[in-house]
């Protein structure tokens, strides 16, 4: 077995809250193979960013981190200075959601491009830039010339995140981590800008970690999708089968609450009010919004084991597979 | 180009204007100014000969013309009190005065953003600073200039209690050092408050985020992203400092007895020598104007939002 890009082990985080720690990812764990995309899905609050920034170290200071990250092999949590910067340059990359608020406002896009590729100092800017330049073109802006020159407020959102999406691609990094990449794109260029995400990915077999809030899209883009409430990891299975062989019930409850296109039936949203990862009971953090609940839920928390081929945190998936509908459901008791 | 010609417009209307209200509030009586130069014992025929010689006799906007375009040239005429030209008068204490705020104008900036920038990059400097520009922030300059003649001249000598020198330019910058920090430490108490405000907004900023994930070193990222971002609001309230300086001026050189504009103008003041007012009112406010317009410029050119006309 190939070891996988990235190997996160009951990562445990807490932060720190006026004076006061406060977890928000409990016991995580992900794994993600060579040139595989996983998609992480969740109400919002749920600690996708969080598990994102996790693995890049970029928590703020006072955080405290219990569990592994491995990245080929290797602890991010444990790396020294310059190990750390060396898989921040060129092992991984970002692609955040605000591409607005993630670009230094007073630079050019130029200075923005180049100055990953420059950090080496083995490569000559006239080379960094060429480089840069195709990027540009690949990612579907054209007249790069003439855009390294502008300043971020010139460009729309849209190019704006085709230049952060040609920045990350420019480290020529062995994982991506997209956490919303099109969130905070008017309509009409989320599509475009995903697939051109998408597709430039699939020509460098990259292994990626997709955030997004949408199940179809993740469905889509990724090879497997996990799913997160409340900071805990509650399923992880084949994007393919996501829409056929769900196991948890918050993972169908997701499915059931997207705004169908065209449906007669109105979209259900789960019922109950998503709790944060510090208001979790001992027991399934689901445990407050679930219409099959027991006893024994609410006293136990169910750990990620493997059933039909997925992995899933519920005592009772084998009793409930195919059978889970939030339609007739009562108010859970 | 065209910022740099709409900022020089808008300071020579500034500076137009404000020397119309100088001349205008200090000239509305210019009998006095031929009495005063025709001395005590005169006739009312002398004052009256003496009032056309110096054309003050003339309407009041044809004075202003004049007096104007004497100014321009460096010409602001007779000193009422000196008898002799306001220009030759105001010469070395320029030079003083322009000395001093430059001593000045350095001190702020290598304490004042010195230090906002140590207490961002080593947040163990953050307490000290906070404590020390706090102190020294709520110091009046005629008591820092106090506590300073007492500490540095009278109990260890380092310094010359009062006066100018003539002598080299090291003996004048050693005459200067006390004053300048008299001027400069609550300024620079100021400017370090502001600076480290704006600093630590701007290293909290998300692209900052951004760039520490693509792997620069912390002082890459500081340098790069947190300093050049926070530098913009610094040069706006540093070119308000240096203005204040001009202002200050006038105490220190009063306490410290140093003969440079500031304490001619109180001097000038007190013997109604308009001349000299009016010379020295319109030399500060050219001063305040020019300083104002090359922070603007500086600001426009750090900041690319505003030089597309975008704002903030
Ligand atoms: N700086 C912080 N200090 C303490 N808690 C934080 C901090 N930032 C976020 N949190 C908390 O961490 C939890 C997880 O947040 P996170 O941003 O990871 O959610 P998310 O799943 O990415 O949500 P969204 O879909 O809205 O982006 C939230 O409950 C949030 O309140
Ligand atoms: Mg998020």
């Amino acid at each position: 077995m190939t070891t996988p890009v990235l190997a996160i082990e009951h990562l445990h985080v807490e932060l720190p809250v006026r004076a006061e720690m406060r977890t928000v990812l409990h016991d995580v764990s992900l794994t993600i193979g060579p040139s595989e995309a996983l998609g992480l899905v969740g109400e919002s609050g749920s600690g996708k960013s969080m598990t994102a920034r996790s693995i890049m170290r970029l928590l703020s200071p006072g955080a405290s981190t219990t569990g592994t990250i491995l990245f080929e092999g290797v602890d991010v949590l444990t790396m020294h200075h310059d190990a750390l910067l060396a898989f921040r340059r060129k092992g991984v990359a970002m692609i955040y959601q605000d591409p607005r608020a993630h670009i230094n406002p007073v630079r050019t896009i130029g200075d923005f491009l180049t100055e990953g590729i420059l950090l080496d100092g083995s490569v000559s800017t006239a080379e960094a830039q060429a480089k840069v330049i195709s990027l540009l073109d690949e990612v579907g802006i054209p007249d790069a010339k003439r855009r390294l020159r502008q300043y971020p407020h010139q460009l729309s959102g849209g190019l704006l995140q085709r230049v952060m999406i040609a920045a990350a691609l420019s480290e020529e990094p062995r994982l991506l981590l997209a956490d919303e990449p099109t969130t905070a794109l008017d309509v009409t260029t989320q599509e475009e800008v995903m697939a051109i995400l998408d597709q430039l990915r699939v020509e460098r077999s990259l292994a990626m970690l997709f955030i997004t809030h949408d199940l179809d899209l993740a469905a889509a883009v990724s090879d497997r999708v996990a799913a997160m409430y409340a900071g805990v990891i509650i399923e992880v299975g084949d994007a393919a089968s996501l829409h056929t062989d769900s196991l948890h019930p918050y993972t169908v409850g997701l499915l059931d609450s997207r705004p169908e296109f065209g449906a007669r039936v109105r979209a259900r949203p789960i019922p109950g009010r998503p709790i944060l990862a510090s208001e979790a009971p001992p027991g399934c953090v689901f445990a407050e919004r679930c219409p099959y609940v027991t006893e024994r839920c609410r006293s136990e928390r169910p750990i990620l084991r493997e059933v039909d081929g997925r992995l899933v945190a519920c005592h009772r998936a084998e009793e409930l597979r195919g059978t889970i509908s939030f339609a007739g459901a009562q108010e859970p008791r | 180009m065209r910022q740099l010609a709409r900022t020089v417009v808008g300071a020579l209307i500034t500076i137009l204007t404000s020397s119309f209200i100088v001349f205008a509030a200090l000239s509305a009586s210019p009998g006095n100014a031929a009495t005063i130069l025709a001395g005590n014992r005169a006739t009312p025929k002398t004052i009256k000969e003496i009032a056309h010689r110096y054309g003050l006799d003339q309407p009041f906007l044809s004075r202003y013309v004049h007096w104007l375009g004497g100014a321009i040239h460096g010409n602001f005429g007779i000193s009422l009190q000196y008898r002799v030209s306001v220009a030759s008068l105001l010469k070395p204490r320029i030079g003083t005065t322009f000395m001093l705020i430059t001593l000045a104008g350095i001190i702020i900036l290598v304490l004042g953003i010195g230090s906002a920038i140590a207490a961002t990059r080593f947040p163990r400097l953050g307490m000290p600073v906070t404590i020390g520009s706090g102190l020294f922030i709520a110091v009046p300059t005629f008591v820092a200039a106090l506590i300073l003649v007492e500490l540095f001249a009278l109990q260890v000598s380092w310094f010359p209690v009062l006066g100018t020198s003539s002598g080299s330019i090291t003996d004048r910058l050693w005459h200067l050092t006390l004053p300048a920090f008299a001027l400069a430490l609550s300024w620079a108490a100021f400017v370090a408050q502001i600076s480290r405000a704006s600093l630590r907004g701007e290293a909290n900023r998300e692209h900052v985020q951004t760039a520490r994930g693509r792997g620069l070193t912390e002082s890459q990222v500081f340098r790069r992203h947190v300093l050049r971002n926070g530098a913009i609001p610094i040069v706006t309230v540093f070119g308000l400092t240096i203005a204040g300086l001009v202002a200050g001026s006038v105490v220190v050189e009063q306490a410290f007895g140093i003969d440079g504009i500031g304490s001619f103008l109180v001097q000038s003041v007190a013997a109604k020598d308009t001349n000299c007012v009016m010379a020295i009112a319109l030399i500060l406010v050219v001063c305040f104007v020019v300083v104002t317009a090359i922070a603007d410029m500086v600001y426009w050119l750090l900041d690319p939002r505003v030089r597309s006309g975008l704002g903030r």
